[in-house]
């Protein structure tokens, strides 16, 4: 037992010159992350929310409406990503809209920035108003360095229960 | 039987897989510490402030116990590294399934395939017994430079 704690204690030893390591590393190099990550989550997510409140609260939080989402859709001015899975994508997605899944984002980082500029406008949505990887992917996007990003909060769910133009396997 | 689990040659076997792995998984790390920085948020356990130094700590650590446990260079304590970071990567992956999130575990950096789930830390505990037995067993056997006294004693009873 006594060995199984010095080698443990070992291990900490090792893991704290390794960080020192990293850090100097990344303070040297090109392409290091802060030390400290400025900024905050995005939260729009109404997990029991009353409606009226919601609505109010969803504004001041830069959250897009069905109604509003539909006008700019119909504009074709921003750009829809898509967070869910890439199954869920395939089988209906707003149509134009780029599948960027957000637990997977680090994989899709290079067509992300191909694909998107910064400075566009860009709104998120997932499954629908309780799924909350759409303001995960915003608050990514946000570390990123993406100036104007928003969440379509109704998502998925009342895009396609609107009756509004889907892209993908879904039968129309 | 005892001797299949103690003995030098299982125990070479598993410090090379287990350093091997541990290398490969951090090269994308070390190398894209923002997209790592992504995985650790996604966890939603470290403090939104605090996910860019951990992620850096964490895959550095990660690189240095993988090639010092490919290597031999302090073994045993290379082992106790890898030990504590597989602890804290099952702990971290049972968290997200008993809070019914599904995300990919981040494990390889940027590949991506793998989503938490009960599976993924099943294998974390298997990782776990091995790194075990590197920590507990290793004897210097085939190891650049142990930094631990030889188990002369362990290897000469078989």
């Amino acid at each position: 037992m006594k060995s199984f704690f010095s080698e443990i204690f070992g291990g900490v030893l090792i893991m704290i010159v390794a960080s020192l390591v990293g850090i100097t590393v990344n303070s040297v190099r090109t392409g290091g992350v802060p030390l400290i990550q400025k900024g905050a989550p995005v939260s729009t997510v109404q997990h029991g929310v009353e409606p009226d409140t919601a609505l109010t609260e969803s504004q001041t939080l830069g959250s897009v409406s069905l109604q509003e989402m539909k006008r700019l859709y119909d504009e074709g001015l921003v750009f829809i990503i898509d967070a869910r899975d890439p199954q869920e994508y395939e089988f209906g997605h707003i149509p134009g809209a780029i599948n960027v899944p957000y637990d997977r984002l680090p994989e899709y980082l290079d067509m992300l920035s191909a694909e998107v500029p910064m400075d566009q406008p860009v709104i998120i949505y997932c499954r629908g108003p309780e799924c909350d990887f759409s303001d995960q992917l915003a608050t990514e996007l946000k570390v990123l360095g993406y100036q104007n990003v928003r969440v379509f909060t109704g998502g998925w769910e009342q895009w396609s229960a609107a009756g509004y133009p889907v892209e993908g396997l879904v039968p129309k | 039987m005892r001797r299949i689990f103690t003995g030098r040659e299982l125990n070479l076997l598993l410090r090379l897989f287990i350093g091997g792995m541990l290398a490969y998984a951090a090269w994308d790390k070390v190398l894209h510490p923002q997209g790592f920085a992504i995985s650790v948020r996604a966890y939603k356990i470290i403090p939104f402030a605090m996910s860019n130094l951990f992620a850096l700590c964490l895959s550095w650590s990660e690189l240095f116990a993988g090639v010092m446990l490919l290597l031999g260079i302090m073994t045993r304590r290379a082992a106790g590294a890898a030990f504590i970071m597989f602890s804290m990567f099952t702990v971290a992956i049972a968290t997200t399934v008993i809070r019914g999130m599904v995300i990919d575990c981040g494990c390889f950096g940027s590949e991506g395939g793998s989503s938490t789930s009960w599976l993924l830390i099943a294998r974390n505990v298997g990782l776990l017994i091995g790194t075990f037995l590197v920590m507990r067993y290793n004897d210097g056997f085939l190891c650049l430079f142990p930094g631990n006294r030889r188990r002369t004693d362990d290897a000469e009873r078989f």
